[in-house]
C-alpha cells in the first residue's frame, strides 16, 4: 500500500473516520492504531506480521524485565540479549546472503572451493527502521531515561504506527510513546498543516522523484553509451530523486500523523542547502544520524578523547550508516566516502557559522554559493556509489564523466523525453525555490493556504508521473 | 473538526472544479486540431477521398500515399497509426464513417495472427477525446480498457493525468499551434530513415495470418454496408514467410510479402524505410 496509491487514500479516509468519530477513547484508539498498522504492514505480505509481532513482544517484555530487575548485572544481560536477538534477526533477513556471497567470492578469488549456498530470504519491508526504533526504546529504559510502557497495546501502537512504520522517521520512544498515553485532541491548524505537508510530499514524490526516476533508470541502464555531461546530469537528477523520494515519504508520514493528532520528528531540513558535509548530516535523515550519534558515537566516546578517537568514531558511525542502508559494498563505500568528506569538519571547526545559509539575507553571498556548490557536488559523487549495483559500475560511471558529448542528444532524443525534461526542470526549480523560502523553518508551509494547496494538487495531477510509478527507494532498507 | 472538514471540502471542490474546467476546455480545443489522426478525422469531417489506408506502423511506413494518388488519379489519406492493432483499425473506420469521411477503397495493412484481440493497443488513448461516441465506448468496453478510460466523459482529469505526455501537454501546445501534426505529413505518411539497423543474421520465421478475426469481419461488414471496396494487404517483414488461414471471401487479398525488398529497404525487421516503401508502392500499383 503505497502512500501515493488509491488504496492508501481509501484506507486512510476510513481510518481517519473511525479514529476520530467511532473509537474516541484512548484504549480503543490505540487498539485501532495497532489494527491499522497490521493491515497496512500485512498488505505487503502477511507473513511479515509474525516478525513484527515477535519483535514487538520481545521489546515490550525486555523493557518490563529491565525496569523490574534490581540487579545491574541482570539488567545488562537482558539488554544485551535483546540487542543481540534484534540484530541477529536484522542480520539474517538483510545481510545473511550478502556475507555468504562475499565469502563465496573470496573463496573463488583464491581458487578455493566452498560448500556455501545462498538462502531464499524475503527482506521484510522496513525491518531496519522498526528494529532501530525498538532498540532505542529498550536502551533508553535500561539507561532509565524513560519508564517502560505500562500497557502492551500502547507500546504495540507505538511500534506499528503506520505512517512511520516502513521508512521512518526512526522515532525515539521518549517522544512518540508518551503521545500514546494521553487522549489525542483534534487541532484544526495542526490538521491543516498536516494536509499541506501531505500535498507537498506528494508533489515531491510524484512530480519530481518519479519523473527524475525515468531518466535516472535509463542513464544507469545505458551508462556505457552515454557522454560525461549526460552522466553528470544523471547523478544530479538522482540526488533530487532520492531527496524527493525519501523526504516526500517523510512529509506524507508527518502529515498523516498530524491529522491523527500526533507529532513525528523532523527528518529533513533542506539538506542541499548545507555548506559542508558536516552540516549536510545535520539536515539529511536526521532520525538515523541522531540515532547513531546517541547509541553508537557517544557511547564510543564521541569527541571527548582527542582527534584520533573522534576520527575512529566518525569512521565507525559512517560505515555502520552505510551498511544499514543495504547489503552491498556500494553502501559501505558510500558511508566511507562520507566519513572521509566529514573529516575536515572535525579538524577545522569554522566559527561564526550561521544556523542556515543566508540567514539574514535573501540570497547567499559568493562564499556561501561556493560552499553550497562544492558540498552538493561531493554529495552527488557519493550518490553514484549509492545508486550503482556494484563498485565496478560506480567507478566506471564516474570515470566516464570526462567523456565529451552533448546531453541534448539524450534528453531531446524523443518528444516524450524532451517534454519530461521540461517537467523535471520545472519541478526541481519549484522545489528549490519553495525549499529556499522555507529554509529557516522546520518544514514547508504554504503561504497562501488554500490556493497554494489547490495549485499543488493541480500540478500533481497534470505534471505527475502516474504511468511510471516507482516504489519509495527507502522501503528496501 | 468542522473547520478542517470544511477546509478540506473547499480544497477538493475548488481543485475538482478547476481541473474539470481545464480538461473540458483543453479537450474541446484539442479535438479540432490535426495533432493525432483521430483529431484529423474530426477536423476534416465531410471529406471525400478515393482511397484510405489503415494499419499500424507498418501501414504507415509501407505505402507511399502520394505515389498512389499520382498513379491512380484519386485523392487519398493514410489513417494508419503506430502502436495499434486490428481492433484500433476497426474503431478508426467507425470514426471515419461517423465523421462522414467518404472513400471508395480501403487498403488495410493486415498483420494479425489471432482470432480475438482482447486488449486495447498502446495508442488507443488517441480515441479518448472522442470517448463520448458509442463506437469508442463500446470498443473500450470490449477490449477491457483500464478503468481510467471510462472516466473521460465525467472526470477527464483522471485519464489526462495518466496520459499527461500524450494528451495534456499536446492539448496545451496545440492551443498555439493548431496545424501541428504528430509524426505524419499532409497525406498521413511517415517515413523511417534510410539508415536502417537490420540485422542480416536474423533467422527465417513462419507467421500464419488469421483472416478469421472478429475485428476484421466487423471491418468487412462496415465496408459492405457503406459500399467500400476492402483490399487487405500483406506487407513484407524481414526474413519472414507468411501463410494464411481463415475465411477471406469478403475481401480481396494482395500479398506483397513476397515482393523483393533488398536489405537496405528495411528499417528494422517489420518496418520499411523510404527506399523499401517506394519499391513496395510500385509493386502494389502493378497489382491494381
Amino acid at each position: 500500500m503505497l502512500f501515493n496509491s488509491f488504496s492508501f487514500l481509501v484506507f486512510f479516509l476510513v481510518f481517519f473516520v473511525l479514529y476520530w468519530f467511532v473509537f474516541t477513547k484512548l484504549k480503543t484508539q490505540n487498539l485501532l492504531v495497532l489494527v491499522g498498522g497490521c493491515i497496512f504492514y500485512g498488505w505487503w505480505d502477511w507473513r511479515f506480521l509474525f516478525l513484527l509481532a515477535f519483535s514487538t513482544v520481545l521489546g515490550y517484555v525486555a523493557a518490563q524485565a529491565i525496569s523490574t530487575t534490581e540487579s545491574e548485572k541482570k539488567r545488562k544481560v537482558i539488554l544485551w540479549a535483546t540487542v543481540v536477538i534484534n540484530l541477529c534477526l536484522l542480520f539474517f533477513f538483510k545481510y545473511f546472503n550478502f556475507f555468504i556471497q562475499s565469502a563465496i567470492d573470496a573463496f573463488a578469488f583464491f581458487n578455493l572451493s566452498s560448500n556455501l549456498s545462498l538462502l531464499k530470504i524475503i527482506l521484510p519491508i522496513g525491518i531496519s527502521f522498526y528494529t532501530f526504533q525498538k532498540l532505542s526504546y529498550v536502551i533508553d529504559v535500561y539507561h532509565r531515561k524513560m519508564e517502560p510502557a505500562k500497557r502492551f497495546i500502547d507500546f504495540a501502537a507505538y511500534v506499528s504506527f503506520f505512517p512511520q512504520l516502513l521508512a521512518g522517521p526512526i522515532e525515539r520512544a521518549n517522544t512518540l510513546l508518551p503521545q500514546f498515553y494521553v487522549t489525542r485532541t483534534f487541532n484544526k491548524d495542526r490538521a491543516i498543516a498536516g494536509l499541506h505537508q501531505i500535498v507537498y510530499g506528494l508533489f515531491k514524490k510524484i512530480v519530481v522523484a518519479d519523473n527524475c526516476a525515468f531518466f535516472v533508470n535509463t542513464i544507469w541502464g545505458d551508462y556505457n553509451n552515454l557522454s560525461g555531461p549526460t552522466l553528470i546530469l544523471g547523478a544530479i537528477l538522482f540526488a533530487f530523486q532520492i531527496y524527493c523520494d525519501f523526504s516526500g515519504y517523510t512529509d506524507i508520514a508527518l502529515g498523516c500523523a498530524k491529522l491523527l493528532g500526533l507529532e513525528l520528528m523532523t527528518n529533513f531540513k533542506f539538506p542541499y542547502f548545507a555548506r559542508s558535509i558536516g552540516e549536510f548530516w545535520k539536515r539529511w535523515h536526521i532520525s538515523l544520524s541522531s540515532w547513531f550519534r546517541d547509541y553508537v558515537y557517544i557511547p564510543l566516546g564521541g569527541s571527548r578523547h582527542g582527534k584520533l578517537i573522534t576520527l575512529r568514531n566518525v569512521g565507525i558511525v559512517f560505515l555502520l550508516s552505510g551498511i544499514w542502508h543495504g547489503a552491498n559494498w556500494t553502501f559501505v563505500v558510500w558511508g566511507a566516502l562520507h566519513a572521509l568528506l566529514f573529516i575536515p569538519s572535525i579538524f577545522f571547526r569554522t566559527k561564526n557559522v550561521t544556523e542556515v545559509v543566508a540567514q539574514h539575507t535573501v540570497f547567499p553571498n559568493v562564499k556561501e554559493v561556493m560552499q553550497l556548490v562544492v558540498t552538493f557536488s561531493l554529495v552527488c559523487v557519493a550518490w553514484v556509489f549509492f545508486r550503482s549495483d556494484s563498485l565496478s559500475q560506480a567507478l566506471e560511471f564516474l570515470t566516464r564523466f570526462t567523456i565529451a558529448g552533448n546531453p541534448l542528444t539524450f534528453f531531446g532524443k524523443t518528444n516524450t523525453s524532451l517534454l519530461l525534461s521540461g517537467v523535471v526542470v520545472l519541478g526541481i526549480g519549484q522545489l528549490v525555490v519553495t525549499d529556499w523560502m522555507n529554509r529557516k523553518k522546520e518544514f514547508v508551509t504554504f503561504r497562501y493556504g488554500i490556493m497554494m494547496c489547490v495549485c499543488y494538487i493541480i500540478e500533481i495531477c497534470f505534471l505527475g508521473s502516474f504511468k511510471n510509478q516507482f516504489e519509495f527507494i527507502y522501503f528496501q532498507f | 473538526m468542522k473547520g478542517f472538514i470544511l477546509y478540506s471540502v473547499k480544497v477538493i471542490v475548488i481543485a475538482f472544479f478547476v481541473m474539470e474546467c481545464i480538461c473540458f476546455s483543453l479537450m474541446y480545443s484539442f479535438r479540432d486540431t490535426l495533432f493525432y489522426k483521430t483529431n484529423h478525422a474530426h477536423t476534416m469531417a465531410n471529406t471525400q477521398y478515393g482511397f484510405v489506408i489503415l494499419g499500424s506502423s507498418r501501414g504507415l511506413t509501407s505505402l507511399d500515399t502520394k505515389a498512389i494518388m499520382q498513379a491512380t488519379g484519386q485523392s487519398g489519406f493514410n489513417y494508419s497509426m503506430d502502436d495499434t492493432h486490428i481492433g484500433s483499425q476497426r474503431v478508426m473506420l467507425n470514426h471515419l464513417i461517423h465523421h462522414n469521411i467518404r472513400f471508395d477503397t480501403l487498403f488495410l495493412v493486415y498483420e494479425n495472427t489471432a482470432k480475438h484481440v482482447t486488449k486495447i493497443a498502446t495508442s488507443d488513448y488517441r480515441f479518448l477525446p472522442f470517448s463520448s461516441h458509442d463506437y469508442v465506448k463500446q470498443y473500450y468496453t470490449e477490449k477491457n480498457a483500464p478503468q481510467s478510460y471510462s472516466w473521460m466523459n465525467v472526470m477527464p482529469f483522471i485519464p489526462m493525468a495518466y496520459f499527461n505526455t500524450e494528451l495534456f501537454f499536446p492539448s496545451v501546445y496545440t492551443m498555439a499551434k493548431r496545424q501541428l501534426r504528430y509524426r505524419y505529413d499532409a497525406v498521413g505518411d511517415y517515413d523511417y530513415p534510410v539508415s536502417g539497423k537490420i540485422d542480416s543474421s536474423l533467422q527465417m520465421v513462419d507467421v500464419n495470418l488469421n483472416f478469421d478475426n472478429d475485428d476484421l469481419n466487423a471491418i468487412a461488414d462496415i465496408c459492405k454496408v457503406n459500399g467500400i471496396a476492402l483490399i487487405v494487404l500483406v506487407t513484407p517483414s524481414y526474413h519472414t514467410n507468411y501463410t494464411y488461414s481463415g475465411n477471406s471471401e469478403a475481401f480481396t487479398i494482395i500479398d506483397l510479402s513476397r515482393e523483393t525488398i533488398t536489405d537496405t529497404g528495411f528499417y528494422d525487421r517489420i518496418h520499411l524505410n523510404k527506399g523499401g516503401k517506394d519499391s513496395l508502392t510500385s509493386a502494389l500499383l502493378r497489382h491494381l
